[in-house]
């Protein structure tokens, strides 16, 4: 009987101090900022809402997905750090507008591998005609249960990660492939 | 109150019932892209992860996709580049064949997973058309799960199929 409870207060416990865990920071999902190139596209890059996403607002936060929003902020820093664009907005209103669909978002439970696969296409803000677009994928692999049993905050931060090297693909693309597109 | 041998066994039926972890992919399609009427055609599986191709994975997932796209009445006859045929391109991106006695003390140890990277490209502009990510473990069961590493190839390739299929009735 004293086993027992033991046992579910330690579970409790892990329950409880991970579900205290801080989601994981915007910042942790940029890029390294990387030189950034002279101004290339001599336009205004509105930010379209991103969809698809899920929002955080779960109790197990251990398999929650990245939510719009996050992913949006994000997408809004690692832009304005290449300094590609005269200027870089959220809205849909721009000289040139970005859409964001973040297509499939998975975590296995077992081997704790989270995949991220995002569609991202740029239009022209007056006529919405596609000028640019793209997929990308990322994942990132995870530790067994038993090194991190209690540790939450070890998949929010692969999920981070994985977020960071799609944001990063993107922009290494764009950068090269969106000025020779607008031609 | 369960007696501890007991708590055991249900602590063990949760965790393989739980494990056999298996999410249906969701095929994203590109604006205005509509496949009913196409046919399909698999190019060679390819793999990121070198382990998928050294025990057979991708040979298998070529297989298995090949035997249900045909079941459904959707693979191309003949080699052919028209606007018709839509080219299946897998990449199976992680691979694990994991292992029995892992998947017996669970908590991940002997996981078999595999994910794959399915993209549709048109036959003939080879304009990508589609998009999706298949995800199967097989996380625990022990002894029941001889032969996870073959069954998350199978239940991968069964969902990439099902996933086409889907797309293609609600295109009617």
């Amino acid at each position: 009987m004293r086993i027992h409870v033991a046992i579910c207060l330690w579970i409790l416990a892990g329950v409880l101090i991970g579900g205290c865990t801080p989601l994981v920071r915007v910042e942790d999902m940029v890029p390294a900022q990387m030189a950034k190139v002279p101004i290339v596209v001599d336009k205004t890059l509105a930010v379209a809402p991103v969809r698809g996403g899920e929002p955080s607002e779960s109790f197990l936060r251990v398999i929650a997905n990245a939510d719009n929003a996050e992913y949006a902020e994000a997408l809004l820093r690692a832009l304005r750090n290449t300094g590609l664009f005269r200027e870089v907005l959220a809205g849909e209103r721009g000289d040139l507008v970005l859409r964001t669909e973040i297509i499939s978002q998975k975590t296995t439970l077992g081997s704790k591998i989270y995949t991220l696969l995002v569609h991202y296409d740029v239009r022209a803000g007056t006529n919405g005609r596609v000028l640019w677009r793209g997929n990308f994928y990322s994942d990132m692999a995870g530790l067994d249960l038993f090194t991190n049993a209690f540790d939450q905050t070890w998949l929010v931060r692969v999920r981070a990660r994985t977020v960071q090297d799609n944001l990063r693909q993107f922009t290494a693309a764009l950068t090269d492939e969106l000025p020779r597109s607008l031609k | 109150m369960l007696s501890l041998s007991r708590s055991f066994v249900l602590l063990g039926a949760l965790m393989v019932s739980a494990s056999a972890y298996a999410e249906r992919p969701l095929l994203w399609l590109n604006e205005g892209v509509d496949l009913n009427g196409r046919q399909f055609e698999i190019a060679p599986v390819m793999e990121v992860d070198r382990q998928a191709d050294d025990t057979g994975a991708t040979s298998g997932l070529q297989q298995k996709l090949t035997e249900h796209l045909a079941a459904l009445g959707v693979l191309a006859s003949a080699a052919r580049a028209d606007g018709n045929r839509v080219i299946v391109v897998c990449r199976v991106m992680k691979y694990a064949r994991g292992s029995v006695a892992g998947r017996w003390v669970g908590g991940g140890l002997g996981a078999a997973y595999i994910i794959v990277r399915v993209m549709l490209l048109d036959g003939g502009s080879h304009a990508l058309l589609g998009d999706m990510v298949s995800v199967q473990e097989i996380a625990g069961g022990g002894l029941f799960s001889i032969g996870a590493e073959k069954t998350v190839t199978s239940n991968a390739a069964e969902e990439i199929a099902k996933a086409i299929a889907q797309r293609q009735k609600a295109a009617r």
